[in-house]
Order: C-alpha cells, then structure tokens, then sequence
C-alpha cells in the first residue's frame, strides 16, 4: 500500500478532538485554536447576539456557532467562517452562476457554459452543449457535495438522461452545462491573499498488491481512513454505483487487482464520500495559487475562502481553472491530509482575525477540551451561551500519579477533585482496568503539583490506599477535573455501544434495500432459491 | 422538592416546587435570589470568579446589568462592604451617627491582657468577647460574668483561633433580630433563637434534638444547619443537671446555645409585624449611616422590658432563607423587594412561577473548571401554562428516542419527559397556547407517520418545571449492575447481527456473480431508466 500520514500536527492529535468528529470537527478546530491563545471562547445557540444577522444554516443542534474575543474585539463564527465574510459574499458562494460572472469580470478562468434556468426543452440543453463543446459537465445550480454532477459527458444520450436525472431526483429545473476541463481537482484554502493550503481531492480509489480482492483492498483502505480525524466518518461505500463503476473498468469487487495498479471506484472527488485529500501545498505551481487568491479577491467582502479548481496541465503552462468558492469550506481533510504535509487553516484564519495575539505554546498546545460537556446545556436548552472557562496562564507542570488498593469508592474520587480544586490544579481522576485509579494532577504551580500527592492519602475512610507510584506527565490535558469511574465507563460504553448498533442497523438496512432491487429486477424468476432467503432475512429483521 | 407542607409553614407558595435539592443549604440564598430576577424575564448569567471559580450571578434588563455574590448587588459599595466586615469599624460608624451599640474597646495582638483589665474596669460583666472580622458567629463568647472567665475567653482567641484583633464590650440583655432593609423600608424581621428543644413528656433530650433535626432537613435553608451536641451543649445541660438521656417535661423550652446563629443550629421566627417601630428604625438609621449601603441586614438586640436597643452587626450578604422559611409566622419576599429596587421598571411585571432552572447543571460546569459563563434563556413573561400529556401506545415503541430527537429536541424548550418502559411516555410542557396545540399536533403527525397507534390524555400540571429539557427513564434504573448486564446484552445483539450481516453481504454477493444476475445486465439498465423516470 501507498505511504499514509498517520503523524498529525503536534498540537492536534486524535487523542484531543475525538470528542468533535464528522459534523463538529471544522468549529471545533478554529474554536480550539482561538481559546489556545487566550481568546475567551463562547459557544452560541441559534440566533444568539449577533447570529441573528448572518448566514447560517441547520444549526438547531448547537457546536457550529461560537464567538472569540479578546480585549479589543470580538468576532462570530459559523463554522470555519468568520464575520468578516460578508452576507453578500455568502449568497455569491452559493449561486454558482453568480460566482461565474464575478469571476470573468476579474479575468479568472472558469468552465465556459452556460446555465439554463427553468429548463424545459431538452434540445436546448442539447444546443448549448453543442455550443460549449463535448465533453460536457452537467449539474444542478443549487448542489452541494458533489450530488448529481455528471462529469464528461460525451453524447447526446448521456446528457439527457443526466438531466433527467437531475430532474427527477434533485426535483429543479435550474441547470448549468458547461465544458469539461481534464485535470485534478484541487482545494485551496485561501487567507487575505495567500494561500495557506492546497490540496488534490482524488476520487475514492484503491491500489492493488497482487494479493486482495477489490472488496478486501476497499476494507483495508476505509480501515486507514478510520484512524484519520477528519476521513473516519468519510469511508468508501461499496453500492450499486461503485460496482457500476468498477464494472466498466473490467473489474468486480472479487477481482484481485494486480500489484501497483490503481483503480477509481467513483469519478467525484469529494471526501465526504471516501475521496483522498493529499495535501499540495508546496508542490502546486504559484501560477495556480495566483489564481486562487484572485478568485477570492474577485468576490467583494470574501476576505477568505476554499477555492475548488482544476489544475489543467493539457496546455504549455500549468493553468487553474476555478470551479467553486467555498466561504464554508471544510478544513479537516487540508489539516488531516492521507498523504502530504498537514497544514494548519485555523492558525491562518485566526491570525487574520485578530493579527495582535500569540501563537499557542508548548504548553497550551497540549491543552483541549471536552466539547460535549459543554455544549450540553445548549443542546437540552438550559443554556444560551457558555463560555469556556480560559486557558491556564503560565508554565504548566503535571503529574500523574497511579493509585492501588482499595479506591474505587466514588466519594474518594469526588474528594480527590476538591483537593485538586482547592489547588487551582486540574486533571483526572480514571478508574483502570484493575481497580486502582490513574490520577492527573496539572496547574501552574509547580509545588502544588507536587504537594498534591499528599493529598491522595488524606482521605482514609474512604480509601484505602497500598501504594502511589508518580511520574512526570507530558500528554495532552483536558481543561476542568474529569472523573471517569466505572459507572461512567459503563454508560460510555453503553453509548459506544448503541452508536455500533445503530451503524449495523443501516448496513443491514441498505443491504436490505440493495437486496429488494435485486429481487424487483427482472432477474427475480429465474433465482427463486434467494427469495426464500429473502423471507427468512426479513422475518429476522422483523424479529 | 416539595416543602413539606405538614408542618402548615406560612410560606410563598411560588417557591413551592420551585426548589431543587441541589439548591437546598448554602446555595439557597443564592439560588431565590437568580429565580426572582429571572422569573421576571431578566437575562441571567451565571459566571465563574477567579481561579477558585467562584459562582456569581449577573441579571441584566437589556439595558443594565447588575452583578450579585449572593443576595448583595453591585449598588452596595466596596466601602460598605469592608465596613460591615470589620465589625470595630461599624461600630464606629454607628456610634458616629449617634446609634446605640454596645460599649466596648478593640484590642489587637500587642495590647497587654494588664492594660485590657485596667479599661475594663469602668465597664459592667457580663461581657462578649469577639474577633473583629468573625463570620456566623464563629469566636463569639457571650455572658462572660468574671475576670477568670474573661482572660480565659481572651487566651482561647489569641492562643486557639489565634485571632489578632478582637473586641470586648458588655453584654446587652435582650433577644436577637434581623431586620432586612431595602431602600428605606424594613422588608423583614426574623427573631433568631438560639438552637432549642421543647418537651413533650415523653422523648429524651437525644430524641428531642434529633426530631427537631430531621425538621430543620426539610427547611432550604437550615438543612446543613443542624444542632449539634458540642462542648457548649454539654455545659449548658450540666448546669441545669440534664443529660441526653433526660426526658423532658412538656411545654418546657431547653436552650442548647447560647448563639442565636441560624448556623448553629438557631431558629428564625418572622417579627415582621410584631417588632416595635422604634427599633425598627433605629435599624434603619443604623443601616444609612454606611455610605452607599442601600440594602443590608441589620443584627439588633431588643430587650422588650426596658424597650432598649442596640445594634451588633450589620451584613452586607445577608441571607434571606430565615426571611423565607422562618418556623414560625409568615414568609416575607426578601428577593422581591431587592429586585424591585435594583430594577425598578420591573415592579409591575408578572413573574413566571412556573418554572424554575437546574443550579446543578451551571454549577457543575463552572465549579468543574469547564465553563467560565453561562447564560440561562429568558422566561416568557406572558400568559402561559402547563400540561401533562400522557401517551400510551398499543405496542412497543423502539421510537421514544427518536421522538425525542427529531420531534422535543427541535421545537420546545421547557419540556420535562418520563418514560416508562416501551408503551408509555409523559410529557410535561410549559409554553403559551399555541406551544401546546402545538405539542398535540406534532405527537399526531409522529405517531401516525410510524404507524404506532397510541391514546392520549392531558391535565393541567400545577407544579413549577425544571427549564429546558429533561429526560427521564424510569424503567432504567441508575444501577451499575444493571448497565454492565444491558451492556453485555447489547453487545451480544451487536455480535449476532454482525453475523447476520456477513452472510447477507455473502448471500447479496454471490446473487450479483450468480449466471441470471448477468444475463439479465441488459435488461436491468432498461429497468433502471424506467424506474428512475417513473
């Protein structure tokens, strides 16, 4: 297999952003990264203080929207999107038809098309196709996540029922057709007018070793992606589609794919549906950065943004042609990349919000904090805003300290966190696998760090206590005092638990669905031996 | 919590259901005062001070905000508030203002015991001695009666509690009161007994203190506050020739302290009504003469025979649970008149009384060193209401979870769920009408989409509910035990469905490989298209 990053930013690893995967990933980086250099950081729900006047959307369930502020200013942010994007410049993102026109006016290369609004008469699909020239895109105005774009299109058939497709299923009217340029996607994410990330987006695809079906090498490569941060919610999806796909190249999911050889299990690029996010940054040609950052300046009161463009290398020069400008891009694959250096947006966004503060230290890059136990109030709606309690100032020290004997009793625990309360520590309290406790005691005052190991003795009604080793700790710290006992390893096992159920549920569930157009196809009669299995799988699912 | 009620307390019946365990104690005062400016619709944040993440609250209209620790707000001055603390400095001050207060002296480390005897002497025993900056009557040694008892009493602060700077005054005869002030009026009045028993003929002295105990749990504010048998007990007992173990005549009144603090086991009786207007006012003159101490709670020592008064003390963070809850007589709403004063365009406003919020949760938070602010949403102020509606359902419904998530999570706010196994749910919710038809149309729409038949009833709730949302599982019991063996059941469906799941993936598999399935490819693309178009 090919080399994969599993080495992250030092400041960023897995460990301290488990509790913010999928959805919650992009905030809670640019959130983490503001609150490290002393930023106050303020969690929102919907509407609160100056949300009300911008751009948002499906954020019902809180984690999207917070504020940062330091003595002189504050800003909001939706997602990776900071207030000094405009409204304007958000609705301009959205219509790609409008983005087009701001950027040929700046002389930024597009796809030469054009957008049919209210389609009715297929032949006038037909005749701008002819105009712009086949190969052909074709995709709906309104789309995210690459749904329902239909890249190189080569004949009339496949453009109509590509636009019945849109039609039908994505129910608009509104169409662009445009010239399909070859080349790699790539996104860029752009800050004021630099680019501060690249990155080729390569369709979901694996390589073969000579050894492993398809099917096996799609297993291997989504368990790579499970212990990528940003890509674990993104794994490659094995339905009709990807068999289609691999069908036309000659292959099926059983074949063994010779060594070296690459296949492509789709033609989008999107991550989310187990695209490769290999991280460019140094190796694109400036040429292609100009473009993007004058992409960005094209659109007014964009100050920065995600540029999707493809790199066309057909020409004598290595030219970007712009797709897309994402004002809400995700930042997740650019800063967790499978392959390529990582790069840190949220330090660029950051810094050009507030220009004047410092960039995290040593120390207050192993600090993080737990986001659910924050954002908890908000979502059973106890809560408007809350504000997370600030980083520690000053040099940190702590220790970690494993207790045995008899300590499991849940007072002791409360009681170790008093103790850590009163000497302005912080840290954790967790309950092992054999019984005796692992204590974290971290502050800034080395001698109570110190003096804290005193402390675990002093409650012997209820503990008690053979033996406490210490040693140094330099591992990440969540703010606060964390008691994990066994209780709460058993509900959060519970809850891990039900997450896995749920996940089989589905699978089981589009297996199922998968397995019903098998049986309405007209295949059904001659393979009545399955159907039978096809009641007893129901009557079981049923059950 | 329901007040018990059995008891036949005159207390406000808006704070009747309103008042979570977790409030109960030291928290109370701090918590009736947040839920009076907040009922009101006020914004109310709760923030964290310092590294020790002390709870503060703040309460703003929109267009000012005050900060409060406790029942203090920020309109009482850093200046009173060091005066109230040093309690030589109030005395000053009153005595400059012409207000009765005990004679006496403040002496410090250095002062020779010779030189305090000497000054003394003009003065009549009996005498109090106590530290200048003492809390909760903590170091107060009253009815000192001779000069062995005084040096002894002045040897124990200097050399036990190793107290630097006390006063000695005479003892003034009379019984303790609190009179609360706001503006210019005396809002409250609460007599303060030291802690007591009264006979009743049969139960010991033990069995009396312990009934009166479990009494004093049932009260917010007194429920840390209990008797307890200490050194001052027992000499108390020993001069009248008790043990614990005496049964008590009926109707007789044994005083176990002789500190009225509610802290030590003190009760409270409202006076509100029944204290003279003169002491009264002497209360309010002393109060003025702080600077910029528009409310506070005046100490003062009221002897009904002579009529004389004086004053001891003046508490800038007084509490106001003896005001609320008093044993005896009638509650008086302290936090009212502080909010009317401090936000005097919210006097007519009606409050909300039917709901109340989780101190638990914002404290946890802040206290745990997660959060540094949280902001409570407001109250709906206009006319609303609380129902109950109970469902029940034919079958077992899986879906609870999801009508809590796609349905209650979404659209409502002050919403308390039970539910109760698989076929009965009870949903409390607070909201103006609409909200409620609302609910009802919602659960319809819910239940008729997931095919689940159900019945339902509805009633008016009277109780105050916890704001937001809350979710309770009765059936799921909050057993370790019981969440180890559900885990492992858990995981066992979760082992056999992936079973199954391998063998249909084999099954689905093998179906695509299988002869038919590609010699029916040509076929399937014409399917395909049809269906799509259909």
């Amino acid at each position: 297999m090919d080399n994969i990053n599993e080495e992250w930013l030092p400041h960023l690893q897995p460990s301290m952003i488990e509790n913010a995967q999928g959805y919650q990933l992009d905030a809670y980086l640019m959130a983490l990264e503001g609150w490290r250099r002393g930023l106050t950081l303020k969690w929102h729900v919907k509407d609160s203080e100056k949300f009300k006047d911008i751009r948002t959307w499906y954020v019902e369930k809180p984690g999207h929207l917070f504020s940062l502020s330091s003595k002189e200013r504050v800003h909001y942010f939706f997602k990776t999107r900071g207030d000094l994007v405009s409204n304007g410049a958000v609705d301009i993102g959205k219509d790609k038809q409008q983005t087009k026109v701001h950027l040929e006016r700046e002389g930024v290369r597009t796809p030469q098309g054009q957008e049919l609004t209210q389609l009715e008469s297929i032949d006038l699909a037909k005749e701008v196709a002819n105009k712009v020239g086949y190969p052909v895109v074709v995709k709906p105005s309104d789309g995210s996540y690459g749904r329902g774009v239909f890249t190189n299109i080569g004949t009339e058939e496949d453009l109509e029922n590509a636009i019945t497709y849109i039609q039908k299923t994505l129910e608009t009217n509104d169409i662009i057709i445009e010239e399909h340029i070859p080349g790699d996607e790539h996104r860029l994410y752009v800050v004021g007018d630099k680019v501060v990330g690249a990155m080729l987006r390569e369709p979901a695809n694996v390589t073969g070793d000579g050894e492993n079906t398809v099917k096996q090498l799609i297993g291997i490569k989504n368990e790579q992606k499970k212990r990528n941060p940003r890509l674990v919610s993104c794994l490659i999806k094995q339905n009709p589609e990807t068999r289609h796909f691999i069908e036309k190249q000659g292959y099926t999911l059983q074949s063994v794919l010779p060594e070296g050889e690459k296949l492509y299990l789709t033609d989008k690029s999107n991550i989310s549906i187990g695209g490769d996010p290999i991280s460019v940054t140094d190796e694109l040609p400036q040429t292609v950065k100009d473009v993007a950052v004058a992409a960005v300046k094209a659109i007014p009161g964009l100050v920065h943004s995600a540029v999707d463009l493809i790199v066309d290398r057909s020409g004598d020069q290595v030219e970007g042609v712009v797709l897309e400008l994402n004002p809400t891009a995700q930042i997740g694959g650019l800063v967790f990349p499978m392959k390529g250096k990582p790069n840190d947006i949220p330090k660029a966004i950051i810094d050009y919000y507030f220009p004047d503060t410092e960039p995290i230290t040593q120390d207050s890059s192993k600090l993080y904090f737990d986001l659910e136990t924050v954002l908890e109030p908000l979502l059973t709606r106890t809560a408007k805003v809350a504000a997370m309690s600030p980083t520690p100032k000053g040099e940190l020290h702590a220790k970690k300290y494993i207790v045995t004997g008899d300590v499991s009793n849940h007072g002791f625990h409360l009681g170790l966190r008093k103790q850590l309360f009163e000497r302005y520590l912080f840290g954790r309290i967790v309950m092992l696998e054999d019984d005796s406790i692992e204590v974290i005691a971290a502050g800034t005052d080395p001698e109570a760090v110190e003096e804290f190991k005193e402390a675990i003795y002093e409650d012997p009604e209820r503990s008690e206590i053979e033996s406490v080793t210490e040693e140094a700790y330099d591992g990440a710290l969540n703010i606060g005092v964390e008691i994990k006992t066994a209780k709460h390893l058993q509900l959060e096992r519970a809850q891990e638990l039900q997450q896995s159920l749920e996940l089989i549920n589905q699978e089981l569930h589009s297996l199922e669905k998968n397995y019903k157009t098998y049986l309405k196809s007209f295949s059904w009669r001659i393979s009545y031996p399955i159907r039978l299995v096809g009641a007893i799988f129901k009557s079981i699912r049923r059950s | 919590m329901n007040l018990d009620k059995v008891e036949r307390y005159d207390w406000l019946p808006h704070l009747e259901t309103s008042i979570p365990e977790f409030a109960f104690g030291d928290k109370i005062d701090m918590y009736v005062m947040a839920l009076e400016g907040w009922r009101r619709g006020l914004t109310l944040r709760f923030v964290g001070i310092g590294e020790k993440s002390l709870v503060r609250f703040k309460l703003s209209d929109g267009k000012k905000e005050h900060s409060f620790s406790v029942t203090r707000g920020d309109l009482v001055s850093k200046e009173a508030v060091n005066i109230c603390v040093n309690k030589d400095l109030t005395k000053q001050y009153l005595e400059g203002a012409e207000v009765p207060v005990p004679k006496g002296y403040k002496y410090s480390k250095e002062t020779p015991l010779e030189n305090i005897l000497t000054d003394l002497s003009e003065l009549n025993f009996p005498f109090v001695v106590k530290p200048i900056d003492g809390r909760r009557g903590k170091g107060v040694i009253s009815n000192i009666q001779n000069e062995q008892q005084l040096i002894d009493s002045i040897k124990y602060l200097r050399e036990d509690l190793l107290c630097d700077e006390f006063i000695v005054e005479e003892h003034f005869n009379g019984e303790e009161y609190r009179v609360y002030i706001v503006g210019n009026d005396v809002v409250g009045v609460i007599k303060r007994e030291p802690a007591n028993i009264m006979g009743d003929g049969h139960s010991t002295i033990r069995e009396l203190i312990r009934m009166k105990n479990e009494r004093r749990k049932k009260v917010p504010n007194l429920y840390a506050r209990l008797i307890k048998v200490d050194k001052e007990t027992e000499g108390i007992l020993k001069e009248k020739n008790y043990n614990l173990e005496t049964i008590l005549k009926k109707d007789e009144k044994l005083l176990l302290s002789h500190k009225a603090n509610l802290s030590t086991g003190g009760d409270s009786i409202d006076y509100t009504d029944e204290l003279p207007s003169s002491v009264k006012e002497i209360a309010i003159k002393g109060l003025k003469c702080v600077p910029n101490m528009p409310h506070g709670g005046v100490d003062i020592l009221y002897n009904e025979e002579t009529g004389k008064a004086t004053i001891i003390e003046i508490n800038s963070r007084a509490g106001v649970g003896g005001h609320l809850f008093p044993l005896e007589g009638k509650a008086r709403d302290i936090p009212k008149a502080i909010m009317d004063f401090y936000f005097p365009n919210t006097v007519e406003f009606k409050r909300n009384e039917k709901l109340h919020f989780d101190l638990e949760q914002y404290w946890n938070l802040i206290k745990g060193g997660k959060a540094k602010e949280i902001v409570v949403p407001n109250v709906n102020i206009k006319k609303n209401k609380t129902q109950k509606f109970i469902i029940e359902t034919e079958s077992k419904t899986p879906d609870f979870r999801k009508f809590i998530n796609q349905v209650i999570l979404k659209r409502y706010s002050n919403v308390s769920i039970t539910i109760f196994g698989q076929t009965k749910i009870e949903i409390v919710l607070n909201g103006e009408q609409e909200v409620l038809g609302g609910l009802k149309v919602s659960i319809h729409d819910f239940f008729s989409r997931k095919k689940v038949e159900y019945n339902m009833s509805e009633k008016e709730y009277p109780n105050s509910i916890l704001q937001g949302v809350n979710v309770r599982h009765v059936a799921k019991r909050n057993n370790l035990r019981k969440q180890i063996n559900e885990n492992e059941k858990l995981r066992k469906e979760i082992n056999n469905l992936q079973d199954l799941l391998k063998e249909k993936s084999n099954e689905v598999e093998k179906l695509q490989t299988s002869k038919s399935w590609r010699y029916t490819k040509p076929m399937r693309a014409v399917m395909g298209w049809k269906h799509k178009r259909n």
